[in-house]
């Protein structure tokens, strides 16, 4: 049986938190879910815990994704980092992917997570 | 005073559905200004309508240009898209580029301001529509220039007893222009309750 991942899901938006968690929790029950409601929370985390999945907010009342994506990159090199964003501009997705990231646009969708937690997760 | 029925829950719900909404408006208006558009972190208040009232005189106490569209469905009401003199003629300009536009708002103007509005609130329509798996159906824009009292008139708008006014604050803005704008919904408390129950169907899928 596959070893469980962890995963660290940051967004402002309770509702956006809700559904990842409980999407990701339906097809890996096993798998230890961290939440960060702020860049900051986000930051303690990171620096705190390894992660195998990173799902990431771009808007957030104390900062953007762009901003703390590098930092991420540094303390988490192995994670695999799924940006989730409202912000759908081509630029916006572009510059994320150059950042290394996978660009997911919301609304969330299962078939999106599932895709998430597929990627990169074969380490 | 806040609204009591509508809690921080269903505030974070449809904010996110907003911001959504949002999103997926700006996709369209930086393609109209051939640029990228910065959006900020939404808020989402629910107040009673003379609350909304002496909110919104002390925000704008001059002019403001209101964008409103009547929408209906499993629930309906009054949605407005809010900019000051000065945020519409920098929208305007951003639009239509630079030009001897004055400081008021001619036929071409009004007509511009009148179309953003109206991808920015469809594309909220939308996309509360989509997750909520209902339909909304919205009237043709119409632009409303005046103090706040002309805009919140009751008798023209079709609202029925203890309306609750759910207010999003969010701003986008261009390089060097800062472009506020302001959504605010007005719905009748029967109507709000038929937007809870719409609410707490999705989010039960997810609790």
């Amino acid at each position: 049986m596959a070893e469980p991942k962890s995963v660290l899901v940051v967004d402002d938006s309770r509702l956006t938190r809700m559904m990842i968690v409980k999407m990701i929790k339906t097809h890996h029950s096993d798998w230890p879910i961290t939440e960060a409601t702020s860049v900051s929370e986000a930051l303690e985390c990171v620096n705190s815990q390894t992660f195998d999945f990173i799902s990431l907010d771009h808007n957030m009342p104390d900062g953007t994704g762009y901003e703390i994506l590098p930092q991420i990159n540094i303390a988490q090199p192995a994670a695999h980092i799924g940006i989730f964003t409202a912000n759908i501009q081509a630029v916006v997705k572009q510059r994320f992917e150059e950042l290394g990231a996978t660009f997911y646009g919301k609304p969330i969708s299962e078939a999106m997570i599932l895709q998430f937690t597929a990627d990169g997760g074969q380490s | 005073m806040t609204s009591d029925i509508f809690t921080e829950d269903y505030c974070d719900t449809l904010c996110e559905l907003f911001n959504i909404g949002m999103g997926r408006a700006a996709v369209s208006f930086s393609e109209m200004v051939n640029d990228e558009v910065l959006l900020t972190v939404p808020s989402l208040k629910a107040v009673d309508f003379n609350t909304a009232m002496e909110l919104f005189q002390c925000i704008s106490p001059g002019n403001v240009n209101a964008v409103e569209q009547y929408f209906e469905g499993r629930f309906s009401g009054n949605a407005f898209l809010f900019f000051n003199d000065e945020s519409s003629l920098q929208l305007v300009r951003s639009i239509l580029g630079e030009g001897n536009w004055g400081s008021e708002l001619g036929e071409l103007e009004q007509e511009a301001l009148k179309e953003v509005s109206n991808i920015i609130l469809n594309a909220c329509f939308g996309c509360i529509a989509d997750v909520l798996d209902c339909e909304l159906e919205s009237s043709v824009p119409d632009l409303i220039c005046g103090e706040i009292n002309d805009v919140f008139d009751v008798e023209r708008m079709r609202i029925g007893e203890n309306p609750l006014v759910l207010t999003l604050s969010m701003s986008f803005s261009l390089p060097n222009k800062k472009i506020t704008g302001q959504v605010s919904l007005i719905m009748a408390s029967d109507s709000i309750k038929r937007l809870i129950t719409e609410l707490e169907r999705f989010m039960t899928l997810y609790v």
